[in-house]
């Protein structure tokens, strides 16, 4: 095939055309130059892998323990940290959702529509957004002591600007014309409001709340690790005398608790919220 | 009784929407105001029932000029000229008597729309009102549920429940199929014969406009070009409506 | 909530049509039995909901150690004093003097070199995982999509799979791999790698549901076998949304990575807890500003990427 040819097959078939080496080099250079940061990274690292040459022997006892769950003397203690990561998980979505509210309707453009002031609000939620909730909750313990009041604060502080973000963008996006329909017909702007606006966006909202929800219990169970009450308590501490057989007992317990958690309250988001799915703008 | 409009301007930055338009319409008629889009007819509509401002001219009922209302004397005259809209404008998400009576709620108190209940005559006049279009026996149930000719019809009980002089109608069946739109335009007619409303509605489709209005109006370039009975718009007044190149240039 | 006392006009209602609508009165006396009826029902339901509502709200609150002797006066002056001592003491004459100089930013930042290596640790491991969560993400939704698996029972446990692991918090699983491994970065990887699998997983597997079939049938008409016909027929046209997904993870990842180390599983959230331990609390502030930095930069960075990568993509 001559050269001319085969540019011109080129341009037509890319991806059949054998194309010279220089043009493949060209779209390969992307993947080579991800993968030879990747090995970099891996070799940086330096995961020194002789310290893990004893660890077929934990795995071993690891298997063993975590194919054998039992809740060991301790049941009564684990059900009740399971139900204050369950109290934690609710007052902790309650506490979101309140602050989130005021902040939501701040951040929504139809309240404040100066571009500069909301771009300025959106700016400050995304910062406060990039803190994760852990961060928050050893701030906090060090605050109130160790204990489930950490983690309560830790998840209403660090979801509330996630479903303030969530709250102005379903405020900003809802149908307008019911509202300028009832202005039109000489209701007040609150009547407006309350007839037009609040029937299209509470479900929403209270579908989102579920929705953070469900999230939350697995954070609260996450929470407890570093000290801030419930189930992560006990696994840390399980955990520290190897004790397995009820760290499995213990997680199997957490999943089936997730599962049914999500299993209502999917249900009751498909009621309030019909065919309205949840979005990440 | 009569809506007397004299003089309008209204401009939108450099565009200026209505030009000088004067107009009177009597009580008890049906008019169509027929146009290409861009020639102000929504405008002129939203100017009556001042939900916007007009920047020079009067609009007046009864002698009353209205241009200058605000507060609750504006909003007493909005809900005294009703206004049905081409999506219909009613909450998907509640039911149909609960769209119907926030016709009412100029007239109820603050606290009654806080937990949205109304006064039994109120429900009464709603059920009425759907009677009459056909559509009691919806009353209960979600809007979600209705076609787009039911949600137009409610949204006409809606309109009614203001107990309006004036019913104001923008582009009320554009978004309909034929058989829909001939149901909401019958329940307009009937509205207009038996209650002697006074109707103003713009409409796209001449047909439409010849064969239920008593009166077409035309606009172009913001202004009156064309006022009289549907036979008196023949093919060579249509074309000035729609096709006169200096008026539709100005416009754009 | 209220979203209960809302529920009247929720759910459509028996239907009116049974009874006579012959004259508005009838009409009327039908519309107002119906409506009491719905009302007594609604009553019913919505108190009960309110009162079990507000009664779980309370008592979460109550049970979480919200009651007056725990959470006063004293809790509120023990927050008070940690936010003051998270206060660098600054002087802004100072500002740039050298690190022996209390009241300057490098006597603040003064153990910076040791916070460097942890942040480069922070990205490598975030880096390494979330290119490994893609390898492994894409053989999971190989296994687990329609299009690609047409073994029912392959499909069915992958899925359940990746479903099991995604339940788990990431620290949770970290601090299980930290007793397996030991402490150090090589338990957070693996962490970091196991949860962005299953996240990836079932991402991936979605997009290669959704897929357009036909250049995928016109291989398998020109005679391409099926590892050929996903190789040549599946990927080249699903391979742009998947490296946007990648680049998404990347995020989530770098944000994860920085509170594995809490637990000992490596990078930036190590110092944090030393700094908690040695009460370095106004390094503590510091380490959190490093912390919300990275993951912003992270977050920016990756969106230029992304947005790049579509643009590409509309170009074609």
């Amino acid at each position: 095939m001559n050269q001319t040819l085969r540019q011109d097959a080129y341009a037509i078939a890319p991806d059949i055309v054998r194309p010279r080496l220089i043009e493949r080099a060209k779209r390969l250079a992307p993947a080579v130059v991800v993968t030879l940061i990747v090995l970099l990274c891996l070799i940086d690292l330096d995961l020194d892998l002789d310290r893990l040459a004893n660890w077929s022997e934990i795995a071993g006892r690891m298997v063993a323990g975590l194919l054998s769950p039992t809740p060991g003397d301790n049941l009564e203690e684990i059900l009740a940290a399971l139900i204050e990561t369950m109290a934690m998980a609710i007052a902790g979505t309650v506490l979101a959702v309140s602050l989130a509210l005021p902040l939501g309707i701040a951040g929504s453009r139809t309240v404040i529509s100066h571009p500069l002031a909301h771009n300025g609000i959106r700016f400050v939620y995304d910062l406060l957004r990039a803190i994760p909730a852990l961060i928050w909750a050893i701030i906090i313990i060090r605050a109130v002591g160790l204990g489930p009041v950490a983690g309560v604060f830790a998840i209403g502080l660090a979801e509330a600007p996630y479903i303030a973000k969530l709250f102005a963008e379903y405020l900003d996006n809802i149908d307008a014309k019911p509202r300028n329909a009832l202005i039109a017909s000489g209701a007040s702007q609150f009547q407006a409001f309350r007839f037009a606006i609040l029937p299209q966006i509470l479900p929403q909202y209270v579908g989102l709340s579920l929705f953070f929800f469900e999230l939350n219990v697995r954070a609260a169970a996450a929470l407890g690790v570093v000290g801030a009450g419930g189930l992560g308590v006990m696994l840390e501490d399980r955990l520290g005398y190897a004790a397995f057989d009820e760290v499995a007992f213990m997680i199997i317990l957490l999943l089936v608790i997730v599962a049914i958690v999500d299993m209502i309250s999917s249900r009751l988001r498909q009621k309030i919220m019909g065919n309205d799915q949840i979005s990440w703008g | 009784m009569s809506l007397k409009i004299e003089r309008l301007n209204k401009s939108f930055g450099e565009n200026h929407v209505i030009r000088d338009l004067s107009l009177t319409v009597e009580a008890g008629e049906m008019v169509g105001v027929i146009g290409r889009s861009g020639a102000g007819k929504s405008t002129l509509l939203r100017l009556i029932n001042l939900m916007e401002t007009p920047d020079s001219g009067t609009i007046a009922w009864h002698g009353n000029d209205v241009a200058g209302y605000h507060g609750s004397a504006l909003r007493e005259w909005r809900s005294q000229c009703a206004m049905i809209f081409q999506d219909y404008g009613i909450v998907d998400r509640l039911d149909v008597i609960t769209n119907v009576l926030a016709g009412r709620l100029n007239t109820t108190s603050f606290w009654r729309s806080m937990i949205k209940f109304f006064k039994e005559v109120d429900r009464a006049d709603a059920i009425a009102e759907l009677h009459n279009l056909g559509l009691s026996q919806a009353a209960l149930q979600r809007a979600s549920t209705l076609s787009g000719g039911e949600k137009q019809r409610v949204a006409i009980a809606r309109a009614m429940m203001q107990g309006p002089k004036v019913l104001l109608a923008d582009e009320p069946v554009s978004s309909l199929d034929p058989a829909n739109s001939a149901s909401v335009m019958e329940a307009l007619k009937d509205i207009n014969r038996q209650r002697n409303m006074t109707v103003l509605m713009n409409i796209h489709d001449v047909e439409i406009a010849k064969s239920y209005c008593d009166r077409i109006i035309g606009l172009a370039g913001g202004e009156v070009v064309f006022d009289g009975a549907p036979a008196e718009l023949t093919h060579d007044r249509h074309a000035h409506v729609y096709g006169t190149p200096q008026k539709t240039l100005s416009a754009a | 909530m209220s979203s209960l006392a809302q529920s009247s006009d929720q759910t459509p209602r028996a239907p009116l049509h049974a009874v006579d609508q012959s004259t508005p009165q009838s009409a009327i006396i039908a519309f107002e039995l119906q409506r009491a009826a719905n009302r007594r029902r609604d009553a019913i339901v919505s108190s009960l909901g309110l009162a079990i509502g507000l009664g779980l709200v309370v008592w979460a609150f109550h049970a979480s150690g919200f009651s007056s002797n725990t959470f006063g006066q004293d809790s509120l002056e023990k927050a008070g004093q940690f936010i003051f001592r998270m206060d660098p003491e600054l002087e802004g004459d100072l500002l740039f003097e050298d690190r022996t100089t209390k009241g300057s930013l490098a006597h603040w930042f003064a153990r910076w070199p040791q916070w460097r290596e942890a942040l480069i640790e922070t990205i490598e491991m975030a880096v390494v995982a979330t290119a490994l969560s893609a390898f492994f993400g894409l053989l999971a939704a190989l296994a687990s999509a329609r299009t690609t698996m047409p073994i029912f029972w392959v499909r069915w446990t992958t899925k359940r799979l990746l479903e099991a692991i995604r339940t788990f918090p990431d620290l949770i699983l970290a601090i299980l791999l930290v007793s397996l491994f030991g402490l150090g970065p090589f338990a957070g990887l693996v962490t970091l790698t196991i949860s962005g699998s299953a996240s990836l997983g079932r991402f991936f597997g979605e997009v290669l549901e959704n897929i357009d079939k036909r250049p995928r049938e016109a291989m398998r008409a020109s005679g391409a076998g099926p590892l050929q016909q996903i190789r040549f027929g599946i990927i080249p046209q699903t391979s742009p949304v998947l490296t946007s997904m990648t680049f998404l993870r990347f995020e989530t990842c770098i944000a994860s990575a920085t509170t594995l180390g809490i637990v000992g599983a490596g990078g930036i959230g190590e110092e944090l807890n030393r700094a908690l331990t040695y009460n370095q609390i106004e390094s503590y502030l510091a380490i959190l500003i490093l912390i919300i930095g990275l993951i912003v930069a992270a977050d920016l960075a990756s969106g230029v990427l992304r947005a790049r990568l579509s643009r590409e993509r509309m170009a074609r």
